[in-house]
């Protein structure tokens, strides 16, 4: 019997009237109440709202009325992506009572197609972060520190606590603890592979301009995607399929067209032995070997299933990956920021002083630590004196590495690997050094650089712990690359 | 990496990005600053030939016709820190 | 040291705010002065809200742009025009950074001044530094960078460049209304050998020669003095027309310039410079030359009457029905006259062109003389003209020149019979008596008669 996708059986079970939209989002809403003071996954709950509009959707199926491609599924959304007259945090006290006056371009795809929004998701702080520790308000723990051997949570007061990986933590937190069917996240250097990869549930991030981020809260302009999370490929696709496409909002969008619906058959396999797969020797030297050879038993069974080619290829610019994302991430983030000096929104400034002495002192008192390393070195890099040696130069990185990848991905259809070099680590552990939690973006960094589109799928657990496999396609290949990743997660069931 | 980064260095920095860090935090600040660059000069090796990369994809012109839409204010004045009158209330600079 | 012997060297950055709707990267309307109140025509974007993005650029901004630099001569055009982000933290850029272009277009001269380049960017909000208010319906409305080489040699010379700038931009239709200071600048100055100063907060064109002449004039005097100008960036008092020095804090010299990564830099196609070119109207410097040439307009008359593209067009259909010479004489001195004292730009009186017609046609038919003309002309812009033509308001304001040699025959005898000394000086050979007699007959006729034609009459009469 072929077992569906969790995201398939479920949105079958709603449009078939076997499972209303009210009753999914009350399962989902006792998990919350539930688990989330162990997982601490929201920052905001819009249950009213949302069984408002679960209770609109039932009435329009039972009416027989057309309904959305998201009907009655439930969606969280991570608080750096715009909710309508909802607090826009971005997990930090400079806008912790901030309330959003629009919706992000997404969130109106959202409601148009009846998704169910449950609420908003903690993230590391403005999505700086690799673990979602640096969040101005809680760290968000990965439930598998809760499972048991079926994958549900029973232990809530387990000692050993891991990060859910980061920046988009809790929305891999929220889909692996079922606390939602979808999430919304952003990726700007792995920050939905990563948490996929921790939480043991798959996420992506589609080609450079493939979604609007039009109500997306900056981190790195040239490098990020709000993309999807879902317990399965499939899932990915739907929910892909309903935020992308061209807004004049987001002008980066401008020769994009929404990526195809999945169908029943969007697992099936393609012309498999066709398909020429670029295994990347510098993808695997730096990883934990555990998590290495996970990941190529998960190919090689995947190969030998389907036919696929294997190809061992080497792409040297990997090494000047880390460099290059962040020396313009930092250039980036510093200018995005610049917006937040207290005065037309956020935290307020005391009154009655001079203008520079208030805008330093609500902007010291409100950013959190990282936040402002990464603004001070940005702006730093991009001073007349230092433009050159760094700003520009990582611009040339860039095009090093994009060149490389270019030349890999002419020579195959898609490129794989583990999605991080090692398993999730303890909540606090990577605290004191930044430059550590820097390292473990090498695998992601580079989709990011390159525009590539690039998602993970869980192929292994290793103790508790979830291993990601990254399947990396060509620019504008997002559909075809989560189509790979669904014939990788089939092939690794039974 | 030619040069270290001085603690006026990361002084003159934090007034231009209108933030004030503590002793101890500037002391911190400046030696995350040198690690952090120290390791990233790795991209000394690039080849200066190359061409610098802004932006990741080709485009059309993305341009929009002359078109305008009313937009409710409330919602945005109601971040207003200080308001008066409709007027968003800045200190003064004179 | 002689001040005189000092010379000044000036350039300018103008800031025109282009024709458009809606703002540069926002839908918001962009007639931020007849706003319903401060922070109406505002959205999230324009206000730098988390999350905004700039919305695809305003095409018929960067066709306007295009059409400026064209029309000022640019002949090196850019392949691309990319946006970059100017850091500066101030309470009227919405997101302490501001985005202006690379420039689109160089090369290029008006009035003898060589443009450096031309530039699209986005307007700030205003923020009065007195109050702390801040508004930001002007945020994000569109404006041209005109930056000048720093060769304008003296605050009349500038004046005569803006001149010539807001004839250019009133032909092509192409910026805001420039009388209502949408046009600003910033100025740099410096004496030949010494330190230059920027000022900025020029808000109008009348400011510029203010805020030019007191600079230049506090640069001189120092010089003079033995002191060196400061480098540095002063502010332009519009109340007290004078500058002062600004605060070393605020003023910025590194911008941190980068590319913006939400704008996709935008192609100029040699299709798209060949049909603006194509469709470019005849500038003014063309079409003085064609006055004079054409019309016989004098260089003065030329140039007054092609200043304004509706007045020089209403010249032409005028001229079609009246000698030209006479019509460029009067539009140039008396209509000109009149609307300068109002300060009022022709498109104010558009509408009386048959009327402007018709009092022309009245003076070449020697109906009325050029006083009385003159007052058809000022009684019409007062509004006492109604619906009336020339003629009609003329006769009914009994203003009409005395036709009938009859009327007139009937007031000569009249002055004769009362003005018997004058009669008999003229007679004894006092011509100067004939210019009373002339004089009582222009009075009886209440200035309506043509005073070449009384003196005929006149001297007819008493010849007999």
């Amino acid at each position: 019997m072929e077992i569906l996708p969790k995201t398939l059986s479920t949105t079958n079970a709603i449009r078939s009237g076997k499972l209303t939209a009210s009753a999914n989002l009350e399962q989902k809403i006792a998990a919350v109440e539930k688990h989330d003071s162990a997982v601490r996954a929201f920052i905001e709950k819009y249950y009213d709202d949302a069984r408002k509009s679960a209770a609109q959707v039932d009435a329009k199926i039972t009416a027989e009325k057309p309904v959305g491609r998201l009907a009655g599924l439930v969606v969280a959304v991570k608080n750096v992506i715009a909710v309508k007259d909802r607090r826009l945090t971005c997990a930090s006290r400079m806008l912790e009572n901030y309330l959003s006056p629009y919706d992000a371009a997404v969130v109106e795809k959202l409601r148009a197609q009846d998704a169910i929004i449950i609420g908003s998701l903690n993230c590391d702080e403005f999505a700086c972060g690799s673990d979602n520790t640096k969040s101005a308000f809680f760290p968000t723990v990965n439930p598998v520190s809760f499972f048991d051997e079926k994958g549900e949570i029973t232990n809530a007061n387990a000692s050993e606590k891991y990060v859910p990986g980061g920046s988009s933590g809790a929305s891999a937190a929220a889909v692996a603890a079922d606390f939602c069917d979808l999430a919304l996240a952003t990726d700007t250097g792995g920050s939905i592979r990563c948490p996929a990869a921790f939480c043991g549930v798959t996420g992506f991030k589609p080609t450079y301009g493939t979604v609007s981020r039009y109500g997306m809260a900056d981190m790195a302009m040239s490098f990020e995607q709000i993309g999807p999370m879902a317990p399965d490929a499939y899932g990915c696709a739907l929910l892909l399929s309903v935020i992308s496409g061209k807004d004049y909002r987001d002008s980066t969008t401008s020769k994009t067209v929404a990526t195809k619906a999945p169908d029943a058959s969007f697992a099936a396999s393609a012309n498999n032995a066709k398909i020429r797969i670029g295994v990347p020797k510098e993808f695997f030297e730096g990883a934990d070997p555990k998590v290495a050879k996970a990941v190529k038993d998960a190919m090689a069974r995947f190969a030998s299933k389907t036919g696929c080619e294997l190809v061992p290829i080497s792409i040297p610019a990997v090494r000047f990956g880390i460099p290059a994302y962040y020396l313009l991430v930092y250039s980036e983030f510093a200018s995005a920021m610049q917006k937040y000096d207290g005065l037309k929104y956020g935290a307020k400034p005391e009154a009655n002083e001079e203008l520079v002495p208030t805008v330093s002192k609500v902007r010291t008192a409100n950013i959190g630590k990282e936040c402002k390393r990464r603004i001070m070195l940005g702006t730093y890099i991009t001073t007349k004196e230092h433009k050159d040696a760094w700003y520009t130069k990582a611009l040339k990185a860039r095009a090093y590495v994009r060149a490389q990848f270019d030349d890999a991905l002419a020579k195959c259809d898609f490129i794989i690997g583990p999605t991080m070099p090692n398993l999730a680590w303890k909540i606090g552990e990577k605290a004191a050094d930044p430059l550590q939690s820097y390292l473990e973006d090498v695998l992601t960094v580079p989709a990011n650089l390159c525009g590539l589109p690039a998602g993970s799928v869980p192929c292994a657990r290793i103790g508790k712990l979830p291993v990601g496999l990254q399947v990396i396609g060509k620019r504008g290949s997002d559909y075809e690359t989560i189509s790979l990743m669904a014939q990788i997660e089939s092939s690794l069931v039974g | 990496m030619e040069k270290k980064i001085t603690k006026q260095d990361i002084e003159r920095v934090a007034s231009i990005a209108r933030l004030s860090p503590s002793t101890e935090e500037l002391d911190g600040l400046t030696a995350d600053a040198n690690a952090i660059l120290e390791y990233f000069s790795l991209i000394d090796e690039i080849p200066d030939s190359e061409t610098p990369q802004t932006y990741v994809l080709s485009h059309d012109n993305a341009l929009r016709p002359d078109e305008e839409k009313k937009t409710d204010p409330k919602g945005i004045r109601r971040g207003f820190s200080r308001e008066q009158d409709g007027y968003m209330l800045a200190p003064k600079s004179f | 040291m002689d001040s005189s012997e000092l010379t000044v060297m000036i350039g300018l950055e103008i800031h025109v705010q282009l024709a458009t709707k809606s703002k540069l990267f926002c839908s918001c309307n962009t007639d931020y002065q007849t706003a319903a109140g401060p922070n109406e025509n505002v959205c999230p974007t324009c206000t730098a809200q988390p999350g905004t993005k700039p919305f695809d650029m305003n095409a018929y901004a960067f066709e306007q742009a295009l059409r400026i630099a064209l029309a000022l001569g640019c002949d090196r055009m850019r392949d691309s025009v990319t946006m970059q982000r100017k850091h500066y933290f101030y309470p009227d850029l919405p997101a302490n950074y501001q985005r202006t272009s690379t420039p689109i277009a160089e090369g290029g001269s008006l009035a003898g001044v060589s443009i450096t380049e031309v530039h699209i960017e986005e307007d700030p909000g205003r923020y009065d530094l007195k109050t702390g208010i801040v508004d930001y319906n002007r945020a994000g409305v569109p404006l041209l960078e005109i930056v000048t080489d720093p060769v304008i040699t003296s605050p009349d010379h500038a004046r005569k460049f803006l001149e010539e700038l807001r004839a250019i931009l009133d032909y092509l239709g192409a910026a805001r209304d420039v009388e209502s200071g949408s046009m600003r600048a910033d100025a740099n100055l410096s004496i030949t050998g010494h330190n230059r100063v920027e000022v900025k907060n020029i808000n109008s064109f009348h400011g510029v020669f203010s805020a030019l002449t007191y600079e230049t004039s506090r640069q001189k005097n120092m010089v003079k003095n033995g002191l060196e100008p400061e480098r540095e960036t002063r502010h332009f008092d519009e109340d007290r027309d004078i500058t002062l020095g600004l605060r070393k804090k605020e003023s910025v010299d590194d911008y941190r310039y980068i590319p913006d990564p939400d704008v996709q830099p935008i192609a100029i196609t040699k299709e798209q410079l060949n049909r603006i070119n194509a469709s470019l109207p005849e500038l003014p410097r063309k079409k003085m030359e064609r006055f004079r040439g054409q019309y016989g307009a004098s260089d003065d008359e030329a140039h007054a009457l092609c200043m304004e593209l509706a007045m020089a067009d209403a010249f032409e259909r005028v001229a079609k029905k009246v000698d030209p010479k006479l019509a460029a004489g009067f539009m140039r001195g008396t209509l000109k006259k009149q609307l300068n004292f109002r300060s009022w730009n022709f498109a104010k009186v558009a509408q009386k062109e048959q009327f402007i017609i018709d009092t022309l046609l009245l003076l070449s038919e020697r109906k009325v003389t050029d006083k009385v003309a003159e007052k058809i002309l000022i009684d019409a812009m007062d509004g006492k003209a109604g619906q009336k033509t020339a003629s009609q308001y003329a006769e009914s304001a009994g203003l009409i020149g005395v036709q009938k040699s009859g009327e007139l025959a009937e007031i000569i005898e009249k002055a004769i019979a009362e003005n018997a000394k004058a009669v008999l000086d003229y007679d004894a050979g006092a011509a100067k008596a004939l210019q009373f007699l002339a004089g009582r007959v222009m009075a009886m006729t209440k200035g309506r008669a043509d005073p070449t034609t009384v003196q005929e009459l006149l001297k007819k009469r008493l010849s007999k």
